[in-house]
C-alpha cells in the first residue's frame, strides 16, 4: 500500500511540476464551462442549443418589443435582430426562419385593425416547424384580449347595433380592459409533471446544468486517456524496466499509476463541481453518494482505456496527440457537447458504445433526472465494464520495455 | 539568403510531416472531428436537411370524452407534424410512464376525464367549472423533445383559456352595456359554449375569420440555390483548430533548437540569426499553409464540398498561415521551454476554438466572445471560408484578408521586438 501511495504521488509531483499543468487541470475547464453555459450572456435560458430565429424588427412600437421579448424568452428559440439586408443574407446561408415585424406594427394593432407579419421559413425542416409553433404560441398571447375584444364587438353588434362610434369605441376599450384582467387571472390549462414528481410549466431543457457535466467529462477524460503517455515515456527511459531490480511487483507499479491519475481526476471533478454549484447555480448535490459512485466509476474506465493505449502507443508524442483526438471526437459523440437527443438515430446507437456516453447519462440522472442512486447504477456498472475490458488488454499487452 | 532560409524551412517541412503523432493532429484529428460533427449534426443523413429534432416519441392518452380532448389528441397527428412526432395513443397510463423511465418516450400528454366539460359552460346556469389541466409528463433525459411537446400543449390549452375568458367578458360587458339582461345569460353562454366547441377553442368564436395579429408562415427557399451544408463550416474550422498545433510546434521547433544547442552550432556558420529565424518562420508557414491545403482538399474530395472561388480559398489559406504563424513566433518569444510553448499553444488552440465558434457554430456565440473572437485568426477565416463556400467572390473575403494580415504583422512585430530583447540579454 505504502508503495502503492509513494508512486501514487510521484505522479502527482511530476504532473504538476509545471505550473502550466494548471491551465488544462482548472483554468481551461472552468473558462469553458463558464463560455459554454453562456455565462458571459447573464441568462441561463438562452441556450446554444435553441433554435436562432432571426428577427428584423422596424417598428419602434412597445408591442413590436414585447412580441420579439416574448420570443427571446422561451426555451425553443432564441432571437437575434437583424437589417432586413443581412435576413435575407443569412437566409440565404443557413438560417432556419426569418420574422419580419413591419412599420406601423403597433399603432395598426392597437386601432384594431388586422396585421400580418411574415414568416420565411425553410420548408421540410422541423427546427422552422418549432420556430413557427413558438412564435405562433406568443402571437397567441398578444392576441388574446385583442381578439376577444373584437370579438365581443362583432357580438354586440349583431345583438343590438351600438348607438353610436363613441359607444362601440367604449365598449371596445371596457372589454379588451376586462380580458387582460381576466386572462392574467387565468389558471392554467396544462401542467408539466417528471418522474421526480417535480411540477413546473415548462420543459426546458438546462444548457448550464449541460454544459457543467459535458465539460468536466470533457476535460477530466483526455488527460485520463494521457496516462498512455506515461507508460510510453518510462517505457522509452527504461524507468519500468528499472524497477525490475526493485522489489515492485507489476501490479504494484500499475496500482500505483492508475491511483495517482484516478485520484487527480476525482480531485478535478470536485473542484469543477464546486465551480459548477457556487458560480453557476448548478445543483450538483442532491445525491451525494451518486456522485461518488460515478466520479470512481468514471475515473476507473477513463484511466483502464489510457493504459490500454499505452500499451498500443510507442512515444509520448504520439500518446499525447492520440489522448487529444480521441478525447475529443468520444465527448462529441458522447453528448458533451450537445445533447444526446438531438443526434440523428445512428449517432446515438454508436455513442452507446463510448464510456463519454455512459458518463454523461450519469451525471445528467443526477444533475436533470435527479433519480439519486438508482439512476447511475447503469451508467456506473457500464463504466465499470469498459475499466475490467481495458484493464484486462491493458494488462495482457503490458510490457517492461 | 533566401536560399539559406527556404533550406530551413523545407527542412522544417520534411521533420514535421514525417512526424506519424504530428500527422496525426495535424491531418486525421481535424478530419474525424469534422465527420464527428457532420454525423451528430445529421449532414449525412438521406434528407440532407439539418434536422435536429424528429420523430419525437410522445404517447397521448385521452381519458377525455368530450370534443376538446379528441380535437387535442388529434393535433400531434396533423400532417404538418408528421415527420416531428412518432405518436401513440393508448390508455395505459402505468406503462406509459414507465418508457419514459425507460428513455423511450419524451413524453406523455394526459388529457384528463372532463377536460371538455371543464371548459364548457353549464347549459342551465352558465357557470364554468374548475380548471382541469392536460398534464404533460415529461422526460427529463430529453429536455428539448419534451419542451416542443409542451408547447403544442400549451398552444391548444391557450386557444382554450381565450375561448372561456371570451365567453365571460362578452357576457359581462354585454350585461353592464344593457346589451342583454341577466335572464338572457343562460341562453347567451350556451350559444357561446356552442360556438367555442364548434371552432374547436379557436379564437374564431363568433365568426371572425382571423386573430388580429396574424403569422403568414412561406416555405421559401428563394434566395437560397442551395442549402449551406454546415460540413462547410465545421469542416475549415477543424482544420483551423489544429492549424494552431502546427504553428505551435514550429514555436517548440525554435526552443528546442535553442535548448539543445543546435541553433548555436548553425550559427557558428556563416549563417545569421535572422536567417535561422526567418527560415523557421518560414517553415511554420509552409507547414501551415500545406496543412490547410491538404485539408480543404481532402475535404472537399471526401464530403463532396464545393469551397467556391480556388483563388479566394488560397489566398484565405496564405493570410490565415501568415497570422496563425504570428501567434506561433509570439508564443515561441514569450515560452521559457518548449514544453512550455507547448502549453502555451495547446491552451490558444482551445481558447480560439470557443471564441470564434469552432465547435458550435457562429450563432452560439455572445457579444462578449464575438469581440474576443476578433483576436483570434479562426474567425476571420472562418468568416471568409464560409463567405465563399456561399457563393461569395474574392472581394467579399477582402476585409478577412486585410484582418488576418494586420494580425500578422502586428504578431510578428512584438515577437520580433521581445525576440531582440532575449537575443541582447543573452548576449
Amino acid at each position: 500500500m505504502h508503495k502503492i501511495l509513494s508512486i501514487a504521488w510521484k505522479e502527482t509531483i511530476i504532473r504538476f511540476s509545471s505550473r502550466t499543468e494548471l491551465l488544462f487541470f482548472l483554468i481551461l475547464p472552468i473558462a469553458f464551462t463558464f463560455i459554454l453555459s453562456d455565462g458571459l450572456a447573464g441568462d441561463p435560458s438562452e441556450g446554444t442549443q435553441s433554435i436562432e430565429l432571426l428577427v428584423v424588427n422596424v417598428d419602434d412600437s412597445e408591442l413590436a418589443q414585447t412580441l420579439v421579448d416574448g420570443i427571446d424568452a422561451t426555451s425553443a428559440v432564441r432571437v437575434a435582430l437583424v437589417s432586413a439586408e443581412t435576413a435575407a443574407d443569412q437566409f440565404a446561408d443557413d438560417a432556419t426562419a426569418v420574422l419580419t415585424i413591419p412599420t406601423g406594427f403597433g399603432a395598426a394593432v392597437n386601432a384594431g385593425e388586422a396585421v400580418t407579419l411574415d414568416l420565411q421559413k425553410e420548408p421540410d425542416n422541423n427546427d422552422a416547424t418549432i420556430v413557427e409553433q413558438t412564435v405562433n404560441a406568443v402571437i397567441g398571447s398578444l392576441n388574446q384580449p385583442l381578439a376577444i375584444a373584437q370579438a365581443g364587438v362583432a357580438f354586440a353588434e349583431q345583438t343590438q347595433p351600438f348607438a353610436d362610434t363613441a359607444a362601440r369605441d367604449t365598449f371596445f376599450v371596457a372589454t379588451l380592459d376586462r380580458a387582460q384582467t381576466l386572462l392574467a387571472d387565468a389558471p392554467s390549462r396544462f401542467v408539466v409533471t417528471k418522474p421526480d414528481g417535480s411540477i413546473s410549466e415548462e420543459a426546458s431543457f438546462d444548457v448550464t446544468a449541460h454544459q457543467s457535466a459535458g465539460q468536466l467529462v470533457t476535460w477530466v477524460f483526455i488527460p485520463l486517456l494521457g496516462v498512455a503517455a506515461v507508460f510510453a515515456f518510462e517505457r522509452n527511459h527504461g524507468t519500468l524496466r528499472r524497477l525490475l531490480t526493485t522489489p515492485t511487483t507489476k501490479a504494484t507499479q500499475l496500482l500505483g499509476i492508475v491511483s495517482g491519475h484516478v485520484g487527480h481526476a476525482i480531485v478535478q471533478m470536485l473542484l469543477l463541481m464546486v465551480f459548477g454549484a457556487v458560480v453557476l447555480q448548478v445543483d450538483w448535490g442532491k445525491s451525494p453518494l451518486g456522485l461518488v459512485i460515478m466520479m470512481l466509476s468514471f475515473g476507473l474506465a477513463g484511466v483502464a482505456l489510457g493504459t490500454m493505449l499505452g500499451t498500443l502507443i510507442k512515444t509520448t508524442s504520439q500518446a499525447s496527440s492520440v489522448a487529444i483526438l480521441l478525447g475529443m471526437a468520444m465527448a462529441l459523440l458522447g453528448g458533451c457537447w450537445f445533447p444526446l437527443e438531438i443526434f440523428p438515430p445512428a449517432a446515438q446507437t454508436v455513442a452507446r458504445f463510448l464510456p463519454t456516453t455512459w458518463a454523461m447519462e450519469g451525471f445528467s440522472n443526477l444533475l436533470a433526472v435527479n433519480t439519486g442512486i438508482d439512476g447511475v447504477l447503469v451508467p456506473a456498472a457500464v463504466l465499470l465494464g469498459f475499466a475490467v475490458v481495458f484493464f484486462g488488454v491493458g494488462v495482457w499487452r503490458f510490457r517492461y520495455e | 539568403m533566401i536560399n539559406k532560409i527556404l533550406r530551413i524551412a523545407l527542412k522544417d517541412l520534411r521533420i514535421l510531416f514525417a512526424d506519424r503523432a504530428a500527422v496525426l493532429m495535424m491531418l486525421a484529428a481535424p478530419l474525424v472531428l469534422t465527420l464527428g460533427m457532420g454525423f451528430v449534426t445529421g449532414s449525412f443523413s438521406d434528407d440532407g436537411n439539418g434536422n435536429s429534432i424528429s420523430d419525437i416519441p410522445v404517447t397521448v392518452i385521452n381519458n377525455d370524452e368530450g370534443d376538446f380532448g379528441r380535437i387535442l389528441a388529434n393535433t400531434f397527428a396533423a400532417p404538418e407534424l408528421d415527420t416531428l412526432f412518432a405518436v401513440t395513443t393508448g390508455t395505459d397510463l402505468a406503462a406509459a410512464k414507465q418508457a419514459i423511465d425507460d428513455d423511450q418516450a419524451a413524453a406523455v400528454v394526459i388529457i384528463p376525464a372532463g377536460f371538455s366539460d371543464s371548459i364548457m359552460p353549464d347549459p342551465a346556469t352558465g357557470a364554468v367549472s374548475d380548471a382541469l389541466p392536460v398534464e404533460v409528463y415529461s422526460n427529463p433525459a430529453r429536455p428539448i423533445s419534451a419542451g416542443v411537446v409542451q408547447s403544442i400543449v400549451a398552444d391548444f390549452t391557450q386557444q382554450v383559456t381565450t375561448g372561456v375568458v371570451s365567453g365571460r367578458v362578452l357576457i359581462e360587458q354585454m350585461i353592464a352595456a344593457s346589451l342583454i339582461a341577466p335572464d338572457e345569460v343562460p341562453a347567451v353562454a350556451a350559444a357561446l359554449g356552442q360556438q367555442l366547441q364548434t371552432s374547436g377553442g379557436s379564437l374564431n368564436l363568433i365568426g371572425q375569420e382571423a386573430p388580429v395579429i396574424r403569422l403568414n408562415s412561406a416555405e421559401t427557399t428563394a434566395a437560397q440555390p442551395d442549402t449551406f451544408d454546415p460540413i462547410a463550416f465545421f469542416a475549415p474550422a477543424m482544420a483551423l483548430l489544429f492549424l494552431m498545433y502546427t504553428v505551435t510546434r514550429g514555436a517548440q521547433s525554435i526552443l528546442t533548437e535553442r535548448d539543445e544547442g543546435t541553433m548555436s552550432r548553425i550559427l557558428t556558420t556563416p549563417t545569421s540569426v535572422s536567417q535561422v529565424l526567418g527560415g523557421k518562420t518560414f517553415g511554420t508557414f509552409l507547414s501551415g499553409v500545406v496543412q490547410v491545403g491538404l485539408l480543404i482538399v481532402g475535404t472537399a474530395i471526401l464530403f463532396q464540398l464545393n469551397w467556391g472561388s480556388p483563388l479566394g480559398v488560397t489566398l484565405l489559406i496564405i493570410f490565415v498561415a501568415a497570422a496563425a504563424t504570428g501567434w506561433g513566433m509570439l508564443i515561441a518569444a514569450v515560452a521559457r521551454t518548449p514544453g512550455q510553448a507547448a502549453s502555451i499553444g495547446t491552451a490558444l488552440m482551445l481558447l480560439f476554438a470557443i471564441l470564434s465558434g469552432t465547435f458550435f457554430g457562429p450563432s452560439a456565440d455572445t457579444p462578449f466572445i464575438n469581440i474576443l473572437g476578433s483576436i483570434t485568426p479562426n474567425k476571420w477565416a472562418l468568416d471568409g471560408f464560409v463567405e465563399l463556400a456561399s457563393g461569395g467572390t474574392v472581394a467579399d473575403i477582402v476585409p478577412m484578408l486585410i484582418a488576418l494580415t494586420i494580425m500578422a504583422v502586428v504578431l510578428f512585430v512584438i515577437a520580433v521586438i521581445v525576440f531582440s530583447k532575449q537575443w541582447r540579454t543573452s548576449r
